[in-house]
């Protein structure tokens, strides 16, 4: 077990620095220079001409003329060193702060998603199971091929069309009431609630075949019973994994979905970032995002061998 | 046993993503708050403001990045009305006096200028001459466009409300330069005591009330101090919305009670729509075709007339800028004080582009449509970002336009950054530009940046010694009369050799609720700039 985890660990450092290497090195590989558009965001308009002077002296500011090496590693130095993501040229703010203002509604967001995704794609999937190829069970799976299959940035344009602009029930885009919550978080969980559907009835199904259910018949259990205590039990053990890999799905991309509604997380600030080639910004959310994508499968991972001691890492 | 396990385990997991979840959002609710207790005057103002009167909320064209007036590509301070320069412009870019009254050069270099007395900064302090001094000098210590606008060496106090500027070469247009929003006068308290910017204290018609870091929105208050007078609008809660869609879709919703810049093709829609008014006006910024002097073909006078004539600007004022905008006349927009009246609109005669075509050796040889010299065909790329919503409809027409005169014209569309790089690379033949023709109200702006051979915007790398010189006198002239006149003359030269290809002038549209009247549209303002004098009702 700790043979595993140190190898986990040491594997999950090594995807970070590979993560951020390939961040800051293709940044620099997006066109337009990146003097040049941080002048147009910070000295002249955003689109405006710029001069070879002030591209001298943004250089200059900024470090940009040293080579992309040894910009990496002074960053990975002071970041390792003293944890100083740096400064971003743009919002000329440390982005240790900015990050923890974008972290909590990234959260948020992924968390809302999350319960959507448990709730209605666990309930859902046993509707279906149970009424395996009777209308009900048709219709969610329609429902769920429809949501696997069109983008979540068409859906979220749809349910912003639908919820907004037709019924005027929900705000179009922003942050900072539950109102402005429920169109981001239902966009990014349809997708992956449609899958948990699919898995949840698929291995309720298989469950559901088994000797102990028929044996459960035979003692003369009510249906409930059977489904409730001896049967959900067992097929809710493949949905676990499939439960945290999404997780970590949701909030790395949340990015998309970030930018449609305006959510003010770290996927609007990797974009913003991107935009305006403020390297530290987009250097810093790429760590971020990948880290959390990690731990939360570690996590799962380990969880895994709790939920269910037949597993062994050894 | 392994089903109670199973069952006890997701239960826990359920409850940890519950508390989770709630734990975050209590959090967050810490973390705005903390945002905005950076500026902590927050909640007091919006009680105040929610008690009567409603403040205008703002739907801003741009992600509000930054607010310090002297090194930000937002202008926030500048639309918000927080900030204001020593001169102000009229509508038709005449400069009026603002926080200086009176302006005189005392020698080639030296400008004394008379500030005005009794204007107060938004901490109370009044404004007097070494406040000037600390922002001028800053202004030009951050950026190489404000001391280059400038010719900026120093400045010294004289009195209380007198200084004197000195410039490092004879500058005529010194008050011109002055009035560019960087140029805005700030109390040194804008900065904390390690010299970083933290707060906009200016002398304009609106205080800076908050900035929510994680929502990136600026509020601003009314000034009870204001020196030009009573200020209608009790306050203004600015956005950044980028998407054009999003912006028209915010007012449509009523989320917003003012936006800029709705995509064309909305403008009637929304203009219909009960309780939205859009009004379009032409800012200072045309859409222009940059001609790249390194192809031999694009050399020849001929050629370059050909392209001109080719292109029906009414159509494309018409049907693809959905008439927000106007055919371009000349290089400057008809509102300019020293707009030439004489200019007339570039006509669209496809017959005379052949011939002049075919005068120029271009002779469609093999009946394909397309013009052959030397028996290689006629083939143009035609360049354009694709951020302006004009742009990449214009940049087909034109495409098209030049194909019926025999051009084999190759569109492409590409990200800003992208575009900018192949104009980096002289890789293009045509580039389609949305440029700004007045950063300071003087006709030389452009001339000399677009047209000199060092101009740092003239990127096609047209070189002529002979212009050079001539733009080098106009700018040199003091008197304004002749000032104008002179670089008419260039201007009508310009045209004449097609040096760069004017397509129309640029419409900006301003939508907003009927709630909100009063507002004039300031066209010296680097985007816009917000109105003093609306009002908000309802």
């Amino acid at each position: 077990m700790h043979h595993y985890l140190i190898k986990r660990l040491a594997f999950l450092v090594l995807t970070i620095v590979a993560a951020s290497a390939l961040a800051f090195v293709l940044l620099h590989a997006v066109p337009g220079g990146s003097a040049e558009t941080i002048a147009r965001h910070t000295l002249v308009g955003l689109e405006d001409e710029v001069s070879e002077q002030m591209i001298t002296e943004v250089s200059d500011q900024y470090d940009l003329v040293d080579p992309l090496w040894q910009q990496y590693l002074n960053w990975v130095y002071r970041a390792v060193r003293y944890g100083d993501l740096g400064t971003s040229f743009v919002y000329h703010e440390p982005v240790t702060r900015l990050l923890t203002l974008a972290l909590p509604p990234t959260l948020i967001l992924a968390a809302t998603s999350m319960l959507i995704v448990i709730v209605a794609g666990i309930s859902l999937g046993i509707y279906s199971a149970v009424r395996e190829n009777r209308a009900g069970d048709l219709i969610v799976r329609c429902a769920t091929v429809f949501s696997i299959s069109f983008p979540s940035f068409w859906i979220a344009l749809m349910l912003m069309l639908v919820f907004s602009l037709t019924l005027n029930w929900l705000p179009v885009t922003g942050y900072g009431t539950p109102a402005h919550l429920v169109l981001p978080a239902l966009a990014l969980a349809l997708h992956p609630t449609a899958v948990v559907v699919r898995i949840v009835r698929t291995s309720m199904l298989e469950t559901l075949g088994q000797p102990y259910i028929t044996f459960a018949v035979a003692k003369g259990l009510s249906f409930g019973q059977i489904v409730w205590n001896h049967a959900v039990k067992n097929a809710l053990i493949p949905v676990t994994t499939v439960l945290g890999v999404y997780f970590g799905h949701l909030l790395a991309g949340a990015v998309i979905i970030e930018n449609i509604f305006a959510w003010p997380g770290i996927g609007h600030l990797l974009v913003d970032g991107v935009f305006s080639h403020d390297i530290p910004i987009v250097t810093s959310c790429i760590v971020v995002i990948v880290t959390m994508f990690l731990v939360v499968n570690l996590s799962v991972d380990l969880l895994y061998r709790i939920i269910d001691p037949r597993i062994s890492y050894e | 046993m392994i089903f109670m396990t199973t069952r006890t385990h997701f239960t826990c997991l359920l409850l940890f993503l519950l508390i989770a979840g709630t734990v975050i959002a209590g959090c967050t609710n810490t973390g705005t708050q903390a945002g905005t207790a950076v500026q902590n005057r927050t909640t007091t103002t919006q009680a105040a403001l929610a008690g009567e009167e409603q403040p205008l909320k703002f739907g801003e064209l741009w992600l509000i990045t930054g607010f310090d007036p002297m090194n930000s590509g937002v202008f926030i301070t500048e639309k918000a009305i927080v900030t204001e320069a020593l001169i102000g412009a009229d509508q038709d870019f005449k400069l009026i006096p603002n926080l200086a009254t009176t302006w005189r050069r005392t020698s080639p270099v030296t400008w004394e200028i008379a500030l005005r007395e009794n204007v107060s900064f938004h901490n109370g302090q009044p404004m007097t001459a070494s406040e000037v001094k600390f922002s001028l000098d800053r202004a030009a210590r951050l950026n190489a466009q404000n001391r280059q606008f400038m010719d900026y060496d120093s400045s010294r106090v004289i009195d209380a409300h007198t200084i004197e500027i000195t410039t490092s070469k004879p500058n005529p247009i010194l008050p011109e330069a002055l009035h560019y929003p960087n140029m805005a006068i700030i109390h040194p308290d804008s900065l904390d005591a390690a010299g970083n910017f933290t707060t906009p204290i200016g002398t304009g018609p609106m205080v800076f009330d908050s900035f929510d870091q994680q929502t990136r929105t600026f509020t601003v208050k009314r000034n009870p101090h204001w020196w030009g007078g009573p200020v209608q609008l009790p306050g203004m809660v600015m956005t950044g919305i980028p998407d054009s869609n999003a912006r028209a879709l915010a007012i449509e919703k009523g989320e917003v009670d003012f936006t800029v810049d709705v995509p064309m093709n909305e403008v009637q829609r929304l203009n219909d729509l009960p309780g939205v008014t859009v009004d379009t006006y032409l800012t200072p910024r045309v859409y222009r075709m940059v001609v790249n002097f390194q192809r031999p073909a694009l050399q020849d006078k001929r050629v370059r007339q050909a392209i001109s004539l080719a292109i029906n600007r009414d159509d494309i004022v018409d049907h693809v800028l959905y008439n927000v905008g106007a055919p371009a006349r000349g290089l400057y927009i008809p509102s300019m004080a020293w707009f030439n009246t004489s200019m007339q609109a570039l006509p669209y005669d496809p017959e005379k582009a052949k011939a002049l075509l075919a005068e120029a050796g271009y002779r469609d040889t093999n009946g394909d449509g397309i013009v052959e010299k030397d028996g290689r065909p006629f083939t143009i790329d035609l360049v354009s970002a694709q951020e302006r919503p004009g742009l990449p409809p214009m940049s087909e027409a034109i495409g098209q336009y030049l194909k019926e005169i025999g051009i084999d014209a190759r569109v492409e569309i590409m990200a800003s950054a992208a575009s900018t790089d192949r104009q980096k690379a002289m890789n293009y033949d045509l580039l389609m530009v949305p440029a700004n023709i007045a950063m300071i109200p003087d006709p030389g702006y452009i001339i000399d940046t677009w047209f000199r051979t060092d101009g740092y915007a003239n990127s096609g790398k047209y070189s002529n010694p002979t212009l050079d010189a001539r733009i080098d006198d106009a700018k040199q002239t003091d008197d304004l009369k002749e000032r104008y006149a002179k670089f008419n003359k260039i201007e009508a030269d310009i045209y004449d050799e097609m040096i760069s290809i004017p397509l129309a002038d640029y419409g900006v549209t301003i939508a907003h609720k009927d709630t909100v009247t009063g507002y004039r549209f300031d066209p010296t303002a680097h985007d816009l700039r917000m109105d003093a004098n609306m009002t908000l009702t309802g």
